[in-house]
């Protein structure tokens, strides 16, 4: 009997999913929401229903990039598993289960969710890593020995080394900032400067994917601001449900609204490197505490992320960089970032970015499927029976993480 | 290499030699095929200049070090200041955090995703719903937030780890590192960015005394105590 392998990488804000065997993953959603006419959607299926996406509530199962709340996970995942399997094929009796989830999650909610895997839905064998582990392995042959991946979610970056396969957890270091505080300061800045769209998250989601960009030199970006000029035509629901950036050919409707976009567009996501605009530039910036306090920026992390592994390797990591997740395609962020790496550290480090072969939203999930077809899951995963044999502690004593 | 040959727990008595090829490279560096030999076949091969490091030994030594220098945060001591300024920062994400206005809307009471593969009676939905095990039961019924459970984990190791990896980018002791700063793993500490609380624009001068916000002009700053300040 041969048994079929399910890749699921839960990210915060979408699920990719599909069999080892599959091509290319399933991209769901990872949500429930409530529109306008009282019906509960879940995964993609609001997407269709365009004329509710005003006023739309968004229940997510992550807190905190943290999975907790099953309530909200379960008919999600239920959704998930129809999509990968439309022939129903997922039987999870004969499925190992490889499952990713941000590192150090809280051990509590990771033993949760084993427990929802082996008793709720039955699987017969099960593997449980933080996603960036899955990262090198998305590449023809071996992976590499040495990898640094900085993983841009919606939650939150993690910089994690990955050390012979392994994550070496005293190396990581996190900035808790993500995709979903780009567009909650996005938020604050349009309700300021134009009018309030506190309940419009698609919209605002819209406006920061199309417009947003990281400065190459913010001083000069600033200066200039007026180049970064910018025209979003709102959405009417009648020729335009998502709203789009006027560009020089089309001509919007006469009465077509608009908002003008110009530093907004490069200061917000320069939050990364100046974590203060985000964290003292508001209600809070009259505390002093705020005001002394000093914010080591997503540069700092990454350098002292290389300079927590053993010296001889660093320069070996320096130049695997590894930008995956979401939040990197925020357009010349990696770029950015790397120059800034390469100004912080010696001259003779030879700091470079590894391309991706694929989305950088789903490398972690095709990783996934390559490590499935070189034949190492079996030897990683805890079986129902060992499972039930040894008690809900047992998948987190293998599958945990350090402390430090 | 697989994954198997690093061995889970560190033990100093391991006699494992792990190989750097970087290294190797380095010590030949006209030999471009290197790259691409197995590391089975690089071992083999005795006159080459070799260089050999137990990598459990490096982890550990530089545990060691990384606790010393305080880049890492042991979370044994934490000043007051830290922590209101943790719970300030705490704050302020969640409000940025915030989606929609209604991110916990109740679900309906039998809601559950309904598969196309089946019809579902009642029963099967209840199922579906609320779980099948009693200990499933308890986890799709708890209605309970991450800081719910943080609050309730009686591991403080874990706690301090999460939470230390957490805030480590805010961390005030680096201050005092950086300005003594003698390697690349204390970082310079640069001046806070100052921008215009009306326009976005550099700020030249100092905080506004009641709000702490900053302003770019004689204009901006009448702006701002009309529109923004408290
Ligand atoms: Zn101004
Ligand atoms: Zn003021």
């Amino acid at each position: 009997m041969t048994k079929k392998h399910l890749v699921l990488d839960n990210g915060s804000y979408s699920i990719k999913a599909g069999f080892s065997t599959d091509e290319s993953p399933c991209v769901v959603q990872n949500l429930l929401a409530k529109a306008k006419d009282g019906v509960v959607y879940i995964g993609n299926d609001y997407l269709k229903h365009t004329n509710l996406y005003s006023g739309i509530n968004f229940r997510r199962p992550h807190d905190q990039g943290h999975l907790t709340s099953w309530e909200t996970e379960k008919p999600v995942w239920d959704y998930t598993f129809d999509q990968v399997s439309p022939l129903c094929e997922l039987d999870p009796l004969d499925t190992r289960l490889l499952l990713t989830e941000i590192p150090f999650q809280l051990p509590r909610l990771s033993m949760n969710t084993d427990l929802i895997v082996f008793e709720e839905y039955g699987f017969s064998e099960y593997y449980r890593c933080p996603a960036p582990l899955l990262v090198p392995w998305d590449v023809e042959g071996k992976p590499q020995d040495f990898t640094l991946v900085i993983d841009c979610g919606y939650n939150s970056i993690h910089v994690v080394p990955v050390l012979y396969q392994r994550v070496y957890w005293k190396g990581i270091r996190k900035l808790p900032i993500g995709g979903r505080h780009l567009n909650g300061l996005l938020k604050e800045t349009i309700s300021f400067r134009h009018y309030d769209v506190s309940d419009e998250p698609i919209l605002i989601n819209t406006v920061r994917e199309q417009t947003m960009f990281v400065a190459s030199d913010f001083e000069e970006a600033l200066k200039n601001k007026a180049s970064a000029k910018c025209e979003f035509i709102l959405p009417d629901f009648k020729t335009t449900f998502t709203g789009y950036v006027r560009d020089g050919s089309t001509k919007p409707p006469a009465d077509a609204q608009s908002i003008q976009l110009f530093d907004e567009r490069f200061t917000i996501p320069e939050s990364f490197f100046k974590p203060e605009i985000m964290l003292d530039h508001n209600l809070y910036s009259k505390n002093p505490i705020v005001q002394k306090a000093h914010f080591k920026n997503l540069t700092d992390l990454v350098v002292e992320s290389i300079m927590a592994c053993p010296d001889i390797i660093r320069p070996v990591l320096l130049e695997n960089i590894n930008v995956v997740g979401g939040t990197a395609k925020l357009d010349n962020l990696t770029e950015r970032l790397i120059s800034e790496l390469k100004r912080e550290l010696p001259v003779n480090w030879n700091v470079k970015l590894t391309d991706q072969t694929h989305d950088v939203s789903e490398v972690a999930w095709y990783g996934g499927k390559r490590l499935i077809e070189e034949d190492i899951m079996r030897k990683l995963t805890i079986t129902k029976q060992d499972f039930f044999e040894h008690g809900e502690n047992w998948c987190q004593k293998q599958f945990g993480f350090e402390n430090f | 290499m697989l994954v198997e040959e690093i061995p889970k727990t560190i033990n100093p008595n391991s006699a494992t030699i792990y190989f750097l090829s970087l290294i190797n490279l380095q010590a030949r560096p006209t030999q471009k095929s290197a790259e691409n030999q197995s590391e089975d076949s690089a071992r083999s091969e005795k006159n080459r200049p070799k260089v050999n490091y137990n990598i459990t030994d490096l982890l550990n030594a530089q545990t060691q070090l990384n606790y010393n220098s305080g880049t890492v945060n042991g979370g044994t001591f934490k000043s007051s200041h830290q922590m209101q300024l943790e719970k300030l920062i705490t704050k302020r994400l969640t409000e940025l955090n915030k989606e929609s206005p209604n991110p916990t809307f109740e679900l309906p009471k039998m809601f559950a995703y309904t598969s196309i593969h089946k019809t579902l009676s009642a029963a099967d939905k209840k199922k579906i719903r609320h779980g099948n095990s009693l200990a499933a039961k308890k986890i799709l019924a708890a209605r309970r937030n991450f800081n719910s459970y943080l609050d309730e984990e009686k591991n403080w190791i874990w706690t301090n780890t999460i939470q230390g990896v957490h805030f480590s980018f805010a961390e005030q002791n680096w201050e005092l590192a950086s300005k003594k700063r003698k390697n690349y793993s204390e970082p310079v500490l640069k001046p806070k960015v100052r921008l215009c609380s009306m326009c976005g624009s550099r700020s030249p001068y100092s905080r506004c005394g009641a709000c702490g916000l900053y302003s770019c002009s004689v204009r901006c700053r009448r702006l701002h105590f009309e529109l923004r300040c408290v």
